[in-house]
């Protein structure tokens, strides 16, 4: 009886002393900080502070929803992460269906693949900024090299280019990352599904949208919603290569925070469009989580 | 086999005590000693370093009890570490500032007024440049810094680049700047004049632009009214846009770099300040020889000013020791030695070693640009929007270099903003 007692004890108390650390830490690490931060929003304060000696105003959010700006830097924000699942996606299914198959030197061309998944960010940026340079820069050197070019473009200090270079920067960087997933997915597809659609008639082209994409609809879709929501957040490369100029056309909503913040000490108001991107972050996690629920259904 | 409830009640209380110990704060070898913290971006600057280094080991030697503990802190990531460091209530005890981010601190009541101190110093009109009791270091009848250096920008370039284009002399008049600096220009080898035009480096465009706007008799304001549009800066603007237009200036390089292409001899001319030539002399001492110096090429000659500036947080832990290491890094002995080793301009009058000028010919333009032709190269008057105001007339120029944005509506909706932001 006693013995039977204690593993009772044990099996009611031990779960809560496992997971208490851990729950203590998402509170003090995200829950709190999510909520300092609300209340910030809420207020008219200047500097990163408690805020609990200012009053609650929603001005902030009446500013910030009615500035130009603000909804310019959604704008960028949406064509950016856009532009960087795109790219990433597309290059990651085609590099993903080549190293699927066997050939010599596969290996080698797989590290390759997946190098600038390892590059730190800032050494990227600083690189890929070099590279883009008008005057200096190896890319517009090349471009000239092909006989029907003879005017390259600014790239980083054109606003027309720059939101697209820093899209190619992003999604050369992130896409090591879908074809790593989309890899995994396409080894559980079953070869007999080829073979009879082989068997049966089926071109490259029907195979790969009557099997293929089918068969890596939930990887893709976790490939895309986590790309978005790390493009959403992504600081590093557009603050290190145009720090969201020329003229507005890379100013990105982590970028516009992060001036409201620091340089124009205006916490109130980039508290609360950091809640603005919060509430698109959590619509974006809803539906990650949502599928991932229906692939435990399944 | 799970372990046992009292094992792991035993484990917790064990890891409690364990991480308690860790706050404990370690008990100095002197209590009585103080240890003042100074961050600067001088501390990673050619030259500039030697000077901080020697005026802090020379005041620790006069001062036993203080020891000061002397750090880099870039400039580019300055103001996010001293918001950081002054919103969690820990702030050094000197801070690095300019007259241009200066009013945002002032505005977020974030610098202690060192009134109390200056009144024993002899920090004073008759030894200090005026600047020194002007907005923004006095505002509302207070003073909160003391004047480190004063930066001048005019024209700093290389002699025998002009000379090879057949300029023996520096233009007297923008027009023939202008096109010497487009003679000189054969991108991506050589650009005749270099400015900062890269996207989103709105202070730094700010203060290029600026300098042509004072030089041509213009202002973003006078007597705190914004005059963004008035029709000297236009003019000023369309030069310095026709200028870049011209592929004169390399792009899409931040100033580090153009700076090397400099003193590389690949850029003829910059705008910059006295500190090139020691920046030079420890890069590339061959073509120091080379540099030399004139006035701005504009009638009147007004030269844009920027100011470096020492001032205690507020909250700092030791203010009165603070105060103490800024009177004597701005005292008469050791600014002589700042302009020795640093090749600045000192705010306190008489600071030139003896013999500098005969040794360092090319110092004599930025001596007399700070003496006759100094204009402050912040808006008159409006220094407390600081970077606000910055970042709005930096955005209108990004439009006018990169978007062909007509000069007049920039100009016109930038003083709209300003105008809005000051009544806000």
């Amino acid at each position: 009886m006693r013995l039977v007692d204690h593993a009772d004890r044990q099996d009611r108390w031990l779960p809560a002393i496992m997971l208490g650390p851990v729950l203590v830490c998402i509170l003090l690490l995200v829950i709190a900080p999510l909520a300092w931060g609300l209340r910030i929003s809420l207020t008219d304060s200047r500097m990163i502070g408690l805020g609990f000696k200012d009053g609650l105003t929603f001005k902030n959010y009446l500013s910030v929803l009615s500035d130009p700006d603000t909804w310019n830097a959604v704008w960028v924000t949406i064509v950016f992460s856009g532009g960087t699942v795109l790219g990433s996606v597309l290059l990651g299914i085609a590099a993903a269906l080549v190293l699927d198959r066997e050939f010599w030197g596969r290996g080698i061309v797989r590290v390759l693949v997946i190098l600038p998944w390892a590059v730190p960010h800032v050494v990227a940026a600083l690189v890929w900024q070099w590279m883009y340079n008008p005057d200096f820069g190896v890319l517009n050197y090349g471009l000239l090299l092909l006989p029907w070019i003879d005017a390259t473009p600014k790239w980083l200090s054109d606003p027309d280019y720059a939101l697209l270079a820093i899209v190619l920067v992003n999604v050369w960087k992130t896409y090591p990352f879908a074809v790593l997933l989309l890899l995994a997915g396409l080894q559980t597809i079953s070869d007999d599904l080829y073979e009879a659609s082989a068997i049966d008639g089926a071109g490259p082209v029907r195979r790969f949208f009557d099997i293929t994409l089918p068969g890596l609809r939930r990887v893709l879709a976790i490939v895309v919603l986590l790309l978005l929501i790390w493009s959403f957040g992504n600081f590093v490369f557009i603050f290190l290569m145009t720090q969201g100029g020329p003229a507005g056309a890379t100013n990105a909503l982590v970028v516009h925070i992060y001036f409201e913040t620091f340089r124009f000490f205006r916490a109130g108001s980039a508290f609360a469009m950091g809640s603005l991107l919060l509430v698109m972050s959590i619509i974006l996690t809803s539906i990650y989580i949502m599928i991932l629920r229906s692939q435990e259904d399944d | 086999m799970l372990p046992s409830l009292r094992n792991l009640k035993a484990a917790v209380v064990a890891a409690l005590v364990t991480a308690s110990m860790a706050i404990v704060p370690a008990s100095s070898a002197n209590a009585d000693d103080i240890t003042l913290r100074l961050p600067s971006w001088w501390f990673g600057e050619p030259g500039n370093e030697v000077w901080m280094n020697s005026v802090i080991e020379a005041f620790m030697a006069e001062n036993p009890g203080i020891k000061v503990d002397g750090y880099n802190l870039p400039y580019g990531s300055y103001a996010d570490q001293m918001l950081m460091e002054m919103s969690s209530g820990t702030p050094p005890d000197v801070i690095h500032l300019t007259n241009l981010n200066m009013g945002d601190y002032l505005r977020n009541d974030l610098l202690l007024p060192l009134d109390e101190y200056l009144s024993n110093s002899d920090i004073s009109e008759e030894t200090f440049t005026p600047a020194q009791f002007a907005a923004p270091i006095v505002t509302d009848g207070q003073t909160y810094g003391v004047i480190h250096m004063v930066a001048n920008y005019i024209p700093f370039y290389n002699a025998d680049l002009l000379a090879a284009a057949g300029y023996e002399e520096f233009p007297d008049n923008p027009a023939d700047f202008m096109e010497m600096a487009k003679a000189l220009s054969s991108p991506p080898d050589s650009f005749g004049y270099a400015a900062m035009v890269k996207p989103g480096s709105y202070v730094e465009t700010y203060m290029d632009v600026a300098q042509w706007v004072i030089a041509g008799g213009g202002s973003f304001a006078r007597d705190g009214k914004p005059t963004i549009n008035d029709p000297a800066n236009v003019e000023a603007i369309a030069d310095f846009k026709a200028l870049f237009d011209a592929g004169v200036m390399p792009r899409d390089v931040d100033k580090s770099t153009y700076r090397q292409m400099w003193w590389q001899g690949k850029v003829a001319v910059l705008f910059d300040g006295s500190w090139m030539m020691g920046f030079a002399r420890q890069e590339n001492p061959d073509i120091t020889s080379k540099l030399q110096t004139a006035l701005m090429p504009w009638p009147g000659h007004l030269t844009a000013s920027a100011f470096q500036i020492w001032s205690v947080p507020r909250g700092a832990p030791n203010p009165e020791a603070a105060f103490k290491l800024i009177e004597f890094m701005q005292s008469a002995e050791q600014q002589v030695e700042m302009v020795s080793i640093t090749n600045t301009v000192s705010p306190r009058f008489g600071s030139l070693p003896e013999g500098y000028l005969d040794n360092n010919p090319w110092f004599n333009s930025f001596q007399e640009a700070s003496d006759k032709y100094a204009v402050s190269i912040m808006p008159e008057g409006l220094e407390a929007y600081g970077n606000e105001i910055l970042k709005i007339i930096a955005d209108k120029i990004e439009e006018i270099l990169y978007r062909d944005a007509s000069i007049e509506d920039s100009l016109n909706e930038a003083q709209a903003e300003v105008e809005a932001l000051i009544s806000s």
